[in-house]
């Protein structure tokens, strides 16, 4: 089978590409004839050197075990709050104003302090009116909803600012749709951020000025940021009562905008397309 | 001392199964296993789906806790959610009905 110990075959195969070959072995004579059955031997001599090559990978792979893969590198958790009670603000809020402070984070250099809810003000004054920082600056007044804590689902959020020394703090308060005192006595700014968050989550602010619904009509029921109400628009006695009936037209033009599958509760005056909600016919054509 | 309140975005049936509610995947086998059926919402995309099951499931969870009904559910369809609740016996009028 190998062709140890014999002379170079200028015809054969292994010897180069075909154009260096001289063009006598490519002719059908008694050297090419000859050429074939060397070439059949060689392809059964690689086959043999496959099958001897595969046993033998099938020997080693049963005598040692399979190299263990390397470990797969854990993707990083990221950076998590750490306890800023020792933050120099913090220290001096515990110093005027003793057990005010509840908790202190601090998150990739913020810093976030919650606040007993009855000292909420007194904690605003002592921030606006202080003398190394004055946050005298209310940038954002928010509330955030956690369902599942049953005593204070609600977080309000004060983010302010220091101009002067231009350094920020986030206070927070817990509480419950009872709500808490108004900070419109330190800041006036914070008129209409409390009305927004009356609107919208529920929570009342004590000795507000004027708190009423800021975005939403007086009389609609429900706070919409609140986690108990969808997202997507609901059918209610406000709109029964305050949406006005259809002319012919429009009827007509909603009957189109259905068949084209481009009805929307966005578009107003669509009490037809309320109604067929109601029936339980689809308007929209479902997402494939 | 950190407060992690863990908020993650999650799936009407993980929002169900977070509520201890019975999952069923038509209103039929709702109403089959004894369950009396509330509200539908049929919202677009898949927030608004986990929104209003929140929603839904929030109501529920209220009115067991106040001992108005005895277990509650959810119907996810593809496209919808329904609440649903078994009446407790003793309870006289059903929410909802």
């Amino acid at each position: 089978m190998s062709q140890e110990g014999k002379p170079p075959d200028p015809g054969s195969p292994t010897d180069g590409p075909a154009e260096e070959r001289p063009p006598a072995a490519r002719a059908d004579t008694p050297s090419a004839l000859s050429a074939d059955a060397e070439k059949d031997a060689q392809v059964e001599a690689a086959k043999a050197r496959v099958a001897a090559a595969r046993e033998a990978a099938q020997k080693t792979g049963a005598a040692a075990p399979a190299a263990p893969k390397p470990p797969v590198k854990k993707k990083d958790e990221g950076p998590k709050p750490v306890d800023a009670s020792n933050h120099p603000l913090v220290r001096k809020l515990n110093e005027k104003l003793g057990d005010a402070v509840v908790e202190a984070t601090e998150f990739l250099g913020q810093l976030s302090i919650l606040i007993e809810r009855a000292r909420i003000v007194e904690v605003c004054m002592a921030l606006r009116d202080d003398s190394e920082t004055p946050f005298n600056y209310l940038s954002d007044l928010t509330c955030v909803h956690y369902p599942d804590d049953r005593s204070t689902p609600f977080e309000v959020v004060y983010n302010l600012y220091s101009i002067s020394k231009n350094e920020r703090v986030r206070l927070r308060v817990a509480t419950n749709a009872e709500g808490i005192d108004s900070v419109t006595s330190v800041w006036p700014a914070a008129d209409w951020p409390e009305r927004e968050v009356y609107d919208l989550f529920g929570v009342v602010f004590h000795n507000h000025p004027d708190l009423r619904r800021i975005l939403l009509p007086p009389d609609w029921e429900g706070h919409p940021l609140r986690k108990d109400y969808p997202l997507e628009f609901v059918e209610n006695r406000w709109t029964e009562n305050h949406l006005p009936e259809f002319s012919g037209v429009q009827h007509e033009q909603v009957e189109q905008r259905r068949n084209y599958g481009l009805e929307i509760l966005s578009v107003p005056q669509e009490r037809e397309v309320r109604k067929l909600f109601r029936s339980g016919k689809e308007v929209m054509p479902k997402d494939k | 001392m950190t407060t992690d309140h863990g908020q993650l975005t999650m799936s009407p049936k993980e929002i169900a199964t977070h509520y201890g509610a019975k999952i069923f995947d038509t209103p039929e086998a709702a109403t089959g296993a004894g369950f009396v059926l509330t509200e539908r919402h049929a919202p677009r995309n898949v927030w608004n789906k986990a929104s209003a099951a929140q929603s839904l499931m929030l109501g529920l969870r209220d009115k067991k806790e106040k001992g108005e009904i005895k277990e509650i559910g959810l119907v996810n369809e593809p496209y919808a959610v329904t609440g649903c609740y078994l009446p407790n016996d003793t309870a006289a009028p059903a929410p909802g009905s």
